[in-house]
Order: structure tokens, then C-alpha cells, then sequence
């Protein structure tokens, strides 16, 4: 196990690129100025207004968010699954790839049809059962191992 | 010798329902690779603005997950990844006015790098303000990537670790935008 002092965010990355006597001074707990926490929550209102933008040209065609909607929790357990399972391997990362390709079809299709629509939902509600199910197992095992 | 030869023949008859089976799925398997293939490399790859591309990931805040690279111990997220097939681009967004700084584009280095980690193959970032905006390509190797950060990483750890800073480097703009300068001994006046 790593220590945590040894992980770096990006963040920190371009403050010492910045200053370095910033990042000094941030770890030594000196205090954020006023001018500079009102900058932030500007800062903060620019990127959610960033995220609208980007989320109206999205052309991402989950068909999670087509079934559930895009914020729903169990599109993001989904997504979760995408970063956490999916994408550090090579061997399943082309069916991410894959999925971005045919998923607009498949929920352009699903609009138009009923039935491949209702499929489709229970496809969805059933790979979200198996996930329940896997993220479940090793919780029990923790709790018997208390 | 009969029922030799019916077992036989239900043998046979197996094994070709077996060799049907798998000669379908190829052909199915075979389909699927043609039609992506086609997708993935029709027209030609929008390198000026990324974000006419599609959008593959979204910082949505404190619920969003980092990413992390166990490598070079490097965490962090882009603002948005875009892919023009298979050409994936991390975009670091500025929320102020005016040029691009170098710290901008480490910061945007690093957070590609940690992007990396998770399979998120990021070939080009693109740091962007309210006023401008720069696309910069991605050496392939993770290695060569972080030879272009090694510096500023290894600094910010030796400082998280408790070391002093090696210099300040005021300059009146900077340390006005600073959140510390309230604190520091060596800002420009």
C-alpha cells in the first residue's frame, strides 16, 4: 500500500509549476484570502456553467441514461463500473468502444420501438443486479471477517 | 451394429451442429468488427476543436471520481474527455479571461497522465479560457509524458512531504491571483 503523501494531484502539479512557494503554504495550513475564496466560488459557477454547455452538445447515447436519465444513480453506478472495471483493461476496452458506436443507434432504435425498448430496460435493470450482486459479495465478506 | 451406427450418426450430427454454431458466431463476430471499423475510421479527425467531438467523460464535481495512475502516483480529472474516434482529448478549463499559462498546461499534463492510468488512452489536451484556447499533442509513451512533468511532480512531493520550496517566483500579476499571498514573505509588492 502506497503512502499517501507520495500521490500528487494534478492540481498540485501546476501550483508548484505556478509557485512553489504556494504549494509550500498551502501545506503549511496558511490561510486562503478572501479575495481568493470569492474568486473560487466564481471559478466553481464557470465550470458548472462549462458542464451545461457540454452536457447540451452531448452526444453520448448511453442507453442507461436513455433508460433511467443522465444523472440518475444507477447511470452512474454504470459509469462507474465503465472507470473502475472496464477501462484499465485492454482486453474489455474495445467494448466501451464498441458501445459508443452502436449505443445512439441502439437508443434511436429503442425511441422508435417498444419492445426493443422494453428489452433494452430489462437488459439494463439486470446488469445492474449483477453489479449489486458483485459489489454485495465483498461487503459480506468483510463483515464476517470483523 | 446398428445402434453403433445411429450413435454415430448422432455423433456427426452434434458435431456439425457444433461447427454450424461456431461458424455463426464468427460470421456475427466478423460483422461486428467490419461495421466498427467503418465507424471508427470514416471522415476525417476534427484536431482544431475537440469539443465538436464526442464528449466521453464530464467532471460533474465532488461526485465524480479522480483518476488514479499507480505508476507515477499521479491523481486527478480533466475537466471533459472527447473522442473523434479514438482520437481522445482532455480539455482543462480556466474560468478567468485572458492567455494560457505553462502551469496551466502541466496541470492539464498531469491530469492526462492520471487519465492514462485508467485506461483513457488521451492523446492531445486542450486547456481553454474564457477568451483563448490551445490544443497540445501528447507524446504515446506514459514515460515520455511524465518526463514532461517529472519536474514539477517530484517538486510538489518533495514540498507535500515537508520540504521548503527551492524559490518563490514573484511576479505582481501572479501573486495578485494568489490565494496565499496574504501569507507569503516574498510576494512582489
Amino acid at each position: 500500500m502506497s503512502r499517501k503523501s507520495e500521490w500528487i494531484s494534478a492540481s498540485e502539479v501546476g501550483r508548484v509549476e505556478f509557485c512553489e512557494k504556494a504549494l509550500e503554504l498551502k501545506y503549511a495550513g496558511a490561510s486562503v484570502s478572501t479575495k481568493a475564496q470569492a474568486a473560487r466560488v466564481r471559478g466553481d459557477q464557470a465550470h458548472e456553467q462549462f458542464n451545461v454547455q457540454a452536457k447540451a452538445a452531448d452526444k453520448r447515447c448511453f442507453i442507461a441514461s436513455h433508460v433511467w436519465g443522465i444523472d440518475d444513480p444507477r447511470t452512474e453506478c454504470l459509469r462507474q463500473f465503465r472507470d473502475t472495471a472496464l477501462m484499465p483493461n485492454r482486453s474489455t476496452r474495445w467494448l466501451v468502444a464498441l458501445y459508443y458506436r452502436l449505443s445512439p443507434a441502439l437508443v434511436t432504435v429503442c425511441r422508435h420501438l417498444p419492445i426493443v425498448d422494453a428489452v433494452a430496460r430489462w437488459l439494463c435493470a439486470r446488469v445492474l443486479a449483477k453489479l449489486s450482486l458483485r459489489a454485495e459479495v465483498p461487503e459480506r465478506k468483510s463483515g464476517r471477517a470483523k | 451394429m446398428e445402434w453403433i451406427r445411429l450413435e454415430l450418426v448422432e455423433l456427426m450430427r452434434s458435431y456439425s451442429d457444433l461447427m454450424g454454431g461456431i461458424l455463426y458466431t464468427g460470421i456475427f463476430l466478423l460483422g461486428i468488427i467490419v461495421v466498427y471499423t467503418f465507424l471508427a475510421l470514416r471522415g476525417p479527425k476534427n484536431l482544431t476543436d475537440p469539443t465538436k467531438a464526442d464528449l466521453i467523460w464530464l467532471d460533474e464535481g465532488r461526485s465524480t471520481k479522480p483518476f488514479f495512475n499507480q505508476t507515477y502516483k499521479v491523481l486527478g480529472k480533466p475537466d471533459a474527455m472527447y473522442n473523434d474516434r479514438g482520437y481522445i482529448t482532455a480539455v482543462e478549463y480556466k474560468s478567468r479571461r485572458g492567455r494560457i499559462h505553462a502551469s496551466d498546461i502541466t496541470q492539464a499534463k498531469a491530469a492526462a497522465l492520471a487519465a492514462r492510468g485508467n485506461g483513457y488512452q488521451v492523446k492531445a489536451v486542450m486547456v481553454k479560457t474564457k477568451t483563448t484556447q490551445q490544443v497540445i499533442s501528447l507524446p504515446a509513451a506514459d514515460t515520455a509524458l511524465y518526463d514532461e512533468i517529472s519536474d514539477a511532480v517530484e517538486m510538489a512531493r518533495t514540498i507535500k512531504q515537508g520540504a521548503k520550496a527551492r524559490s518563490a517566483k514573484p511576479e505582481l500579476r501572479k501573486c495578485a491571483s494568489c490565494a496565499y499571498n496574504a501569507s507569503c514573505s516574498d510576494r512582489a509588492a
